[in-house]
């Protein structure tokens, strides 16, 4: 009888983890690959890598980060295979916005994926340096220079529009 | 504004109802098929081995990642092709980049940005108290190093770097004791790469209270540690007072230099200042390193030109707000700054090489060597890095 409530439990703990992250989730996907269809798949190996891969399920604020890890790491799998299997430019990849759809969003999903990354946890989840740094497993300077790069790339483009 | 045009679009960014559902239906199934592995651990093994097994026969020798890779454009290449693969490995080492195989006659151009180069930027602004009593900037700038190899039938590889010091994590790589050279276990890398794909809890370090304006002070060794560690504390109080980003732009606005007072108050001896971030302390043992980026590569900063603290606070100053980062014009002396770190990073980067031996487990070696040529855009400060890979 016990053994059966754990398990409802967990089942419970899963999906609210999956429900409560799946935003955040399917935005960091959308803003890497440009395309509902593929942050959807994502979305649903996430979801499937929380349980195989033993998320810490009951610690909420560890567990928001590890699953942009994961979800930075699957975005990253779907690009390299992408890579792998097309002959064709990769520019197609990222599903470019129109020009007519010029915003600021648009032209942070023209940035390089990892710009990306930085640019969402910094502006959106309004994290810290360190905190991308620690939740991404890279070095405190390389996150620095990744957003510096990732302003003066966008100063650029902007400027140049105006 | 533009801040809020971002967040507010992906606030309009939600996942379907419907993949929601999926999900969390593949969740819940992967659950219960995952206990039923648990109930058959024997399977669970064998498919691990062959796994193992299947990731040994596709061997990729060598492949040029760095953070921001997914930025260059593609480059079409048979790292998959399991003929070649095999033929290439099997008792000599081949680095196979962007699909060249690496031969005497054939060096590779590694390629890592849109334009088929590396490209780096400033790190790290240092301001200095010099002997004659003036404050000067320096820069210290740091690239990733892009190259990381795996193959068959390799023990471990070894890296020396000349011209440069590499930044490694020592807990994981072996580092010579003159630290230009680093070696890199094959089986320690078979489990980082599952490690880089599934973070632990243990990786994923507590972050500390977020401040806008972080100081990372050392004190001059005159001081005996006791007093040092006072004087440290009490120069990071300082900080902290000062509230904000705001407050410190304030103070700077003002012609004030609340760098220059902490010198003249503390006595410190570097002080890096870091506008709108937190920035510990940083502890390598900690760091979890990403495959493909095994190590960053630090120029030595050795005869980095100087800079007065005007001309660093002008700089950071211009780049602490996005909203006003992406307003900006380039002034005359921004242009000249950039000048000079232009004209400084490629010096630096011209005397770097790196060497790269290969130790097989059957006791043979092979030599290769990589090679950086700078290309400065100093209107941009763009540093483009042609990185070349030869064989020895």
């Amino acid at each position: 009888m016990k053994k059966l409530v754990d398990e409802n439990e967990r089942s419970a703990l899963i999906e609210s983890a999956v429900r409560e992250n799946a935003d955040m989730i399917y935005r960091i996907a959308y803003q890497h690959t440009g395309s509902h269809h593929d942050a959807e798949d994502i979305l649903q190996e996430v979801s499937i890598a929380l349980v195989t891969k033993n998320a810490p399920l009951d610690d909420r604020e560890y567990l928001k980060k590890w699953l942009i890890r994961v979800t930075v790491n699957k975005c990253h799998d779907l690009y390299r295979h992408k890579k792998r299997t097309q002959t064709e430019s990769l520019d197609d990849y990222i599903n470019t916005p129109s020009q007519q759809e010029n915003n600021v969003f648009e032209e942070v999903l023209r940035l390089p994926e990892n710009y990306r990354t930085v640019i969402y946890l910094y502006y959106y989840e309004n994290f810290t340096l360190q905190e991308i740094a620690d939740t991404l497993g890279k070095k405190l300077n390389t996150v620095s220079s990744d957003l510096q790069r990732a302003r003066k790339k966008l100063k650029k483009i902007l400027t140049e529009e105006e | 504004m533009i801040k809020n045009e971002y967040t507010e679009k992906l606030n309009e960014i939600k996942a379907p109802q419907s993949a929601v559902e999926n999900a969390v239906k593949a969740a819940l199934q992967a659950d219960k098929n995952r206990k039923e592995v648990i109930v058959m651990p024997k399977k669970s093994k064998i498919i691990k081995f062959i796994s193992a097994a299947a990731a040994c026969v596709l061997v990729v020798t060598g492949v040029a990642v760095i953070s921001n890779m997914n930025s260059q454009k593609p480059v079409i290449h048979d790292n998959s092709a399991p003929s070649q693969t095999e033929t290439n490995v099997k008792n000599s080492f081949s680095l196979i980049v962007n699909a060249a195989e690496i031969t005497e006659n054939n060096n590779v151009h590694l390629s890592v940005c849109e334009d088929g180069t590396q490209r780096m930027g400033m790190e790290t602004l240092s301001i200095a108290k010099k002997d004659n009593g003036k404050y000067e900037g320096a820069i210290y700038p740091i690239m990733s190093f892009p190259v990381t190899c795996r193959g068959d039938g390799i023990d471990s590889v070894t890296f020396t770097i000349s011209g440069a010091n590499f930044i490694t994590n020592k807990n994981l790589y072996k580092s010579s004791e003159d630290e230009n050279s680093f070696t890199v276990s094959y089986k320690e890398l078979q489990r980082l790469d599952d490690l880089a794909t599934y973070p632990e809890k243990s990786e994923i370090e507590e972050t500390s209270e977020k401040k806008e304006v972080s100081v990372l002070i050392e004190v001059d060794d005159s001081h005996p540690d006791s007093e040092r560690d006072r004087l440290v504390e009490e120069a990071q109080n300082y900080i902290k007072s000062l509230d904000n980003v705001s407050a410190f732009q304030s103070l700077v606005k003002e012609g004030n230099n609340p760098v220059a007072e902490l010198y003249e108050k503390y006595g410190a001896d570097i002080i890096s200042v870091n506008i709108g971030e937190v920035s510990p302390e940083e502890d390598d043992e900690e760091e979890l390193p990403v495959i493909g980026n095994i190590a960053d590569i630090a120029l030595t900063p050795t005869n980095s030109p100087s800079f007065t603290v005007s001309e660093v606070q002008e700089y950071l100053e211009n780049i602490e707000n996005f909203d006003d980062f992406v307003q900006f014009k380039d002034g005359e002396k921004h242009q000249d700054i950039m000048n000079k770190m232009c004209s400084y990073y490629s010096e630096q980067i011209k005397n770097i090489s790196v060497d790269i031996t290969v130790h097989y487990t059957n006791g043979e070696n092979e030599n290769y060597t990589m090679e950086f040529t700078p290309n400065c855009v100093s209107e941009r400060f763009e540093i483009d890095v042609e990185t070349v890979l030869k064989a020895k």
